[in-house]
């Protein structure tokens, strides 16, 4: 499911590959009949809003530092005070739901470009591609996520970049398997064999109907994947390994700021809480799709 | 040096001070409480107990308190006695001979005496040993028994610090048989067997070492029975732990935490001292800044820092602006000056140089010294104050660091200014002088800013081997008044170690060598 | 069946290779000249030297990997250059540690995540499963060393009873298994109630409904052995989640295990460390993998591989 949980087994049922495409409205019906996705969304909705509205309303450098502002209380001035180096909390919030979410989308998309290609060429062509792409994602599949993320970002070093490209790797292998999976149950269907025997290139098919055959639970992946991505990023942060002073993004503003939990709480509750909030938004809404992409679900 | 009939002096002063805090039998009323465990939190798991492969302060702290050197510094940064009585020093500074404490037993009841030492010693020169680091003690040519009660110590060259460079844990003496005793093997030791207040008792990795009263001790009794060192490397939870009463002494807590930790009615804070000196390196060849080979332009920078509000500020108090290139500690310190805040006469320097507006890369390691990257923020931020361009690079972890960025060849440096502390093995000037002449450039050496005077290096290679130790004393100091006119650094502080306890224990002290000694702790 | 075993086998052992040959990539990429960082700040440029030959660094880079691979081959997982014992005995050495959290995690979770599961789901669409539902999802959305730092906190500094940090207590592992298992917790209960609930419209179980069943007979007997198939393949899944978990529990916890001994030895640039830490874990987790394909087929014989 999130990120965290690798080792897709073979034999584990992908039973989402079956549901059948959905018509866009009525997805979206179902979702707003759904209470966590409704919530879900809210939630998103309202981080969404905060990233893009936040930076306007308060416009001083999120960077912008001042020893002397230092581990300053709640105030007029400083809503949420100021950490260690000065600098505002509450701005950094905002610039960091900007930092946290666009970290993880760019991961995710980043595991979708390479992994959904991979799978959907791994599964319709078969063969050697198919054996060689999968030995490589049972090695992936093989590192706990973390370990493989800290590994990486202990190979290429740290930083937001660095992040964004270790993330996506752990991401990738869960895109390559679910895309497989439906590519396999399809390249046989008699409307994909018509298409072959009409000559219709071989991207073609798999664009107009591969792809989008897997594109249900590739949704629903790559939501529950987006909460995953920043889970790993926060956990990078704790070791130091992760995105680095002094970019504000939250899981760094998280591990950053962890020695300070007795004399400054609020310098780990803000971003914990800010954390918490987003996975859980994509966590609902991946819920949400899930069951309103499931054809069981009345 | 001259030969050192002080020892039995100190002999004595050190007995004198073993009852001020002792256990001597006839006021035992009066005395420190005993028994029971003592448990220290500590943030380092120590690579191995051998002493001959030591390089981390904390792991020499345990070591040390299983095995001795021949001597060692005292509160004062004195040498003391500890193995050896006394020593003297030929004349021509080539051998020391060393009469050594009788009636002394290792803890496995061996009899300590010129053999061990010169086992120990040679064991230490052996590169057959694991990790072996002699470092400065290549020096030493040969170890030959005199008698039963007299070692003599011949080296390669005359090196007057020889005797501070004796008291590192690499040349504490050991048990030889107790080498071959499974699972230690010659080269490499897992349980040391020593003369010390404590006996090693058990180890697991990751998690904790423990060491048991030694009965035996030639020396004043250790107060606990037994003392937990424990390894928790994650600051906050090493906090917790004091806090929460399940650790009496606790390591480097964060240090913005220093000022409600010195509140608190069941903690303490010692702030021990340190040889440490942090320091901002200049590239002074000017590699991509050429102003920066201007010394006046270098003082300029050193005047636009607010020294005393980043102590303040970053580190809470637990630091002394410098007033010289080395730390008060050191043997061949002198106070030459200070660089007092002055922005104005910084920008005017500044002006006349023809560096206004200067444009500057600054980098810092996060995580390896107290407050390190908030230090380099502070700098950065006074250097903008004075109209510099400052661009302050994102911090990097202490590996990477040190080997990309930092211990590099004059061509690769990587930035204008690079925050670094240096810390003498032991108290001697040479150590310091190390990071400041032209054959330690990297990747040899830390002299990062890849200075060069000659007049600097003639007085420091004099001074290594004059063995006049007055002589000695004013050349190093004559040297430091010339590194601090040129200026190769920003002169930044002097560190302190913060320690927790509670106030449950006393007794427990700060060497400049950065160890704590915890071997005399007592219940409160 | 045997087969199929003997076929998850053999890809296994490719698998392994490739991780192997990741490893040393990865850790060979690292900066920072470990021999430096081992020798330590002050250390005299032929201590450097005498260590990067001591560790075979000055060979080329093929030449190391040959020899690694080599090694691993006869079982030989290198020398620690940090301690210098053998990484076998440091491993082993570490790993009960991490056995022992991951064993009772998993015992943890799977206790406290089915019994929720099943709760929500027989309490479907009531405010008992609203608040399961609610703790789960957000189990599994909380920053597992943010958590670790608000139970020491709470049970050790405020509450005085349970220990901080350390293994050498006998209650030491109360605080890093719940902390580990909490996100497991959550991710088994939802997905249990959601076995749950499919199981429970199923006919068979209405059937037995009906005919007076009492109500723990039809949960057990029927619903919630059927349901079994999705939940065995969760628990295995989450090991690697408890393992990739134990690695910011046990620095937070100060828990000797291999988590702690790998972030040590990245840190510590200790390269034959990382990499043997690195292929237990990956071993450790193609191996349960295996095991719960296995144990799936074994539950349900309906599935058959060829």
């Amino acid at each position: 499911m999130s990120i965290l949980a690798s080792g897709t087994t073979d034999a584990a049922p992908l039973a989402l590959s079956e549901a059948p495409p959905q018509s866009a409205p009525r997805l979206w019906r179902r979702l707003l009949l759904h209470n966590s996705a409704v919530a879900g969304m809210i939630l998103l909705g309202f981080l969404v809003l905060a990233s893009l509205i936040g930076p306007l309303i308060f416009r001083s450098d999120p960077t912008a530092q001042d020893l002397s502002l230092a581990f300053l209380p709640r105030s007029a001035a400083h809503p949420l005070g100021t950490d260690d180096l000065g600098r505002d909390e509450l701005v950094r919030l905002f610039f960091g739901a900007r930092y946290t979410l666009s970290l993880a989308l760019a991961a995710v998309a980043l595991g979708l470009v390479v992994g959904v290609p991979l799978g959907a060429i791994s599964g319709y062509f078969g063969g050697w591609v198919d054996l060689l792409v999968q030995r490589v994602v049972d090695v992936m599949l093989a590192f706990p996520s973390i370990l493989l993320a800290i590994s990486l970002v202990a190979a290429l070093g740290v930083g937001l970049r660095n992040v964004i490209v270790s993330v996506a790797i752990v991401a990738m292998p869960g895109f390559i398997r679910l895309v497989r999976a439906s590519a396999l149950s399809i390249r046989e269907a008699p409307y994909v064999e018509a298409a072959r025997a009409l000559g219709v290139p071989s991207w073609r098919i798999l664009l107009r109907h591969v792809v989008p055959n897997s594109l249900g639970p590739l949704i629903v992946q790559a939501s529950l994947q987006l909460g995953g991505a920043i889970l790993v990023a926060a956990g990078l942060g704790f070791l130091g390994l992760g995105v680095q002073q002094p970019t504000p993004e939250w899981g760094a503003m998280l591990g950053f700021s962890h020695t300070y939990i007795f004399s400054d709480p609020g310098l780990l509750t803000y971003p914990g809480l800010c954390i918490c909030g987003a996975v859980l938004a994509f966590n609902l809404l991946g819920d949400g799709l899930r069951d309103a992409l499931d054809p069981r679900m009345k | 040096m001259r030969s050192r009939p002080l020892g039995l002096l100190m002999l004595a002063g050190l007995l004198i001070a073993a009852c001020g805090g002792g256990t001597s039998t006839s006021n035992q009323q009066s005395g420190p409480k005993h028994g029971g465990t003592l448990t220290v939190a500590v943030g380092i798991d120590p690579d191995t107990l051998d002493p001959a492969a030591q390089t981390t302060t904390t792991v020499q702290q345990m070591v040390l308190m299983i095995t001795e050197p021949l001597l060692a510094y005292d509160e004062k940064n004195t040498l003391k006695p500890v193995l050896a009585e006394k020593w003297d020093a030929a004349a021509d500074g080539l051998s020391y001979t060393f009469t050594l404490r009788q009636g002394v037993k290792f803890s496995d009841g061996e009899p300590f005496n010129a053999a061990a030492v010169k086992f120990s010693l040679d064991r230490m020169l052996n590169p057959a040993t694991f990790k072996t680091q002699p470092g400065v003690l290549r020096v030493i040519k040969s170890t030959d028994v005199v008698d039963d009660s007299h070692v003599k110590i011949s080296l390669k060259t005359p090196f007057p610090p020889f005797l501070g460079a004796m008291t590192q844990a690499v040349a504490a003496i050991i048990a030889p048989n107790s080498v071959s005793q499974a699972p230690n093997t010659p080269a490499l030791i897992q349980k040391p067997v020593g003369t010390g207040p404590y006996v090693f008792k058990e180890r697991v990795n990751g998690d904790h070492v423990t060491f048991d009263k030694n009965p035996s001790y030639w020396g004043s009794k250790p107060n606990y029975d037994a003392q937990v060192y424990k390894v928790v490397p994650d600051a906050a939870t090493r906090e917790a732990l004091v806090k929460a009463g399940q650790a009496d002494v606790s390591y480097l807590p964060p240090a913005n935490d220093l000022p409600a930790l010195q509140q608190s009615q069941d903690l303490k804070v010692i702030l021990g001292p340190s040889d440490r000196t942090i320091f901002m390196s200049i590239n002074t060849p000017g590699k991509f800044q050429p102003l920066l080979q201007k010394p006046a332009v270098r003082e300029a920078l050193n005047y636009a820092v607010n020294k005393d509000a980043i102590v303040k500020n970053a580190l809470f108090g637990a630091a002394t602006p410098l007033d010289a290139p080395m730390s008060k500690a050191l043997f061949g310190y002198c106070s030459v000056g200070k660089y007092d805040y002055n922005p104005e006469k910084a920008k005017q320097m500044l002006k006349d140089a023809g560096a206004e507006g200067m444009k500057i890369k600054v980098i810092s390691p996060q995580g390896r010294y107290i407050g390190d990257y908030q230090v380099a923020q502070a700098v950065a931020g006074d250097l903008r104050k004075v109209g510099l361009q400052v661009e302050l690079a994102n911090p990097s972890d202490w590996p990477t660091y040190l080997s990309r960025m930092v211990n590099v060849p004059p061509d690769q440096a990587t930035a204008d200014l690079h925050l670094l502390g240096w810390a003498p093995s032991f108290l001697d000037a040479a150590q310091q002088f190390q990071i400041m002449t032209p054959d330690n450039f990297p990747p040899k050496g830390l002299n990062t800013s890849y200075y060069s005077n000659q007049s600097v290096t003639d007085l420091v290679t004099k001074a290594n081997g004059e063995t006049d130790s007055n002589q000695r004393k004013q050349d190093y100091c004559s040297a430091g008044k010339q590194v601090w006119k040129d200026a190769p650094w920003i002169f930044l502080y002097n560190q302190k170690n913060p320690i927790v306890t509670t106030s449950k224990v006393t007794g427990i002290y700060g060497l400049a060598n950065e160890q704590f000694v915890t071997s005399w702790a007592s219940p409160a | 069946m045997l087969s199929y075993i003997a076929r998850r086998v053999l890809i296994a052992i490719p698998t392994l290779f490739g991780v192997a040959t990741v490893i040393f990539a990865l850790v060979h990429l690292q900066g920072g000249d470990p021999a430096r960082v081992i020798a330590g700040a002050n250390a005299t440029p032929e201590d450097v030297d005498r260590i990067r030959h001591q560790l075979g660094l000055d060979q080329p880079l093929l030449v190391q990997y040959l020899i690694f691979i080599g090694n691993l081959l006869r079982g030989d997982l290198g020398t620690s250059v940090r301690s210098g014992q053998p990484v076998f005995n440091e491993i082993a050495s570490r790993a009960p540690y991490t056995v022992e959290l991951a064993v009772i995690s998993t015992i943890l979770a799977v206790a406290i995540g089915v019994f929720l599961g099943v709760v929500a789901a027989t309490n479907h669409d009531n405010p008992i499963d609203l608040a399961i539902s609610s703790f789960s999802v957000f189990g599994v959305s909380m920053p597992v060393y943010w958590l670790g730092l608000l139970l020491i906190i709470l049970f050790a500094v405020n509450l005085h009873v349970l220990p901080a940090a350390g293994a050498n207590q006998p209650t030491g592992f109360i605080l890093p298994s719940l902390t580990l298992a909490f996100f497991s917790i959550g991710f088994i209960a939802r997905q249990t109630r959601s076995a749950m609930l499919e199981v429970l419209d199923l006919d068979f179980v209405r059937t037995a409904r009906a005919k007076g069943a009492d109500r723990p007979t039809v949960l057990v007997k029927h619903a919630l052995r059927n349901a079994l198939l999705p939940i065995i393949t969760v628990i295995g899944l989450q090991f690697g989640t408890l393992l990739g978990g134990a690695i910011l529990t046990e620095t937070i916890y100060a828990w000797p295990g291999l988590g702690r001994l790998l972030v040590d030895s990245i840190f510590a640039r200790d390269f034959p460390v990382v990499q043997g830490t690195v292929f237990v874990f990956a071993a450790a987790l193609i191996f349960v993998n295996l095991f719960t394909d296995l144990l799936y087929a074994y539950v349900d014989p309906r599935i058959r591989y060829d």
